[in-house]
């Protein structure tokens, strides 16, 4: 038996739920896993996996903005982020120091490696997309990316690898030779499972990601959601909202519902309505869905990337919040022109095959 | 201290000072150009708009062709 520190990153759910499959393979295999994060992927994995010890270990301010002016806003918050690095190193040290672990898992955490023990990392980020107008500043990123991947054994990378079938486009490409030299893609790791059952949902709307962005798109989208005809329910990802509680025989409003109930609305969608964050995007992989209307957060480029390749494979419609007339899109993101995403190998056997081809060489020895 | 971190810092250090240089750069080129056309100097005027547009279509060329070939 041994024991793995995993670590994911504190931005958004999306790092902290990709780890559960991850996780519930290593705890299939008798290995004993602490989880190091902060915040609500903390809260998610401690319910998930109450058996396994927990560790505070807080991650980089998020600098998300309240405009589109993610860019200016996330290079201000560099200073920020390198003192956070900082901390991270020194705070990882003292985690070492008090235990023994023969391996790290660190999801999308720079600076969360030992030269000691394996350290792999998980990211689908090998490559930054910036607005063209700063192809200078991308191919640094790509060089600085190169530089994070030396201190690991292995990249791993949630998608399936370059090609007609990658779901991250460009952002999966490895760029440096660093990174080609480690990379493994897994294809798409999910907590989200496909059930059998009737697709009896019309229209699943979900409004998530970060604040103030969510409520934005909340108070956009909202008013317009009563013009469609069909039973729909809508997710307002805020746990605090429970005054906005509605129901009706045709439309609901769930204030927050918990993974597995969302788990559950998702598998009885036949169209989805949400944002192209990439962990969505691996769920409607994962579940098959053919219908769906993307909507990027503003200012997020990985976002806006990501919305405009599904776009031009034809996979998905995308649609900006500001230009947003849902009659319209949803009319335009179920013409046949659009397929869904091409059928993927699920969480199942990718995990099963990222325990056998990469994790068992560090800890089955 | 850790060799990622100094490695950013000096990382952050050269970026700032890259966007600095390039804000001054911009700054100088705009006043020469402003210069040359209050003085009356045309030529000086003509040519350095026509170095700027060359520049600016290289910088332009060059982000097309990376995107082309899938560098970025």
């Amino acid at each position: 038996m041994s024991h793995i520190l995993v670590s994911p990153l504190n931005w958004g759910l999306g790092h902290a739920t990709r780890d559960i499959p991850i996780i519930k393979n290593l705890l299939d295999h008798n290995h004993e896993v602490t989880i190091a994060a902060s915040g609500n992927a903390r809260s998610v994995l401690e319910q998930e996996f109450p058996e396994c010890r927990c560790i505070e270990f807080p991650d980089y301010p998020v600098p998300y903005s309240q405009s589109r002016f993610f860019l200016p806003k996330f290079v201000a918050f560099f200073p920020l982020i390198l003192k956070a690095l900082s901390d991270e190193r020194k705070n990882l040290d003292l985690i070492l120091a008090k235990d023994c672990y023969d391996l790290i898992i660190s999801d999308n955490r720079l600076g969360v490696y030992s030269s000691e023990i394996p350290s792999v990392f998980i990211t689908h980020q090998l490559h930054y997309h910036l607005p063209p107008v700063f192809w200078p500043a991308e191919l640094i990123a790509v060089a600085m990316n190169g530089l994070v991947h030396e201190k690991y054994r292995s990249i791993i990378v949630p998608d399936n690898p370059p090609g007609s079938t990658s779901l991250a486009g460009k952002l999966s490409r490895p760029g440096s030779e660093a990174s080609k030299k480690r990379v493994y893609f897994s294809g798409v790791l999910t907590s989200t499972h496909k059930r059998d059952g009737k697709e009896d949902l019309d229209y699943l709307v979900m409004i998530s990601g970060p604040e103030p962005q969510r409520t934005r798109l909340e108070k956009i989208l909202l008013p317009q959601v009563n013009t469609i005809e069909g039973g729909r329910v809508i997710l307002l990802g805020s746990p605090g909202n429970h005054a906005l509680q509605k129901q009706s025989d045709m439309c609901r409003v769930i204030p927050y519902a918990s993974t597995r109930d969302k788990e559950n609305l998702m598998n009885r969608a036949k169209f989805i309505i949400c944002r192209s964050g990439y962990t969505s995007m691996m769920e409607i992989a994962e579940l098959g869905k053919r219908h769906a209307l993307l909507i990027p957060t503003p200012g997020q480029t990985e976002q806006e990337y990501l919305s405009w390749y599904y776009e031009k494979k034809c996979w998905f419609h995308s649609q900006s919040q500001y230009r947003l007339d849902l009659l319209v899109d949803i009319q335009i993101a179920q013409e046949p022109g659009y397929t869904g995403f091409p059928d993927v190998q699920k969480t199942e056997e990718n995990v099963k095959r990222l325990y056998d081809q990469v994790l068992a060489q560090y800890i089955d020895r | 201290m850790d060799d990622l971190v100094v490695t950013g810092a000096f990382g952050l250090i050269g970026f700032y000072l890259a966007v600095i240089l390039l804000l001054f750069a911009i700054y100088s080129v705009a006043r020469l150009v402003y210069n040359s056309l209050i003085s009356g100097n045309f030529e000086l005027a003509l040519g350095s708009t026509i170095v700027i547009l060359v520049a600016g279509s290289l910088y332009l060329a060059i982000g097309c062709w990376l995107h082309k070939t899938d560098w970025i």
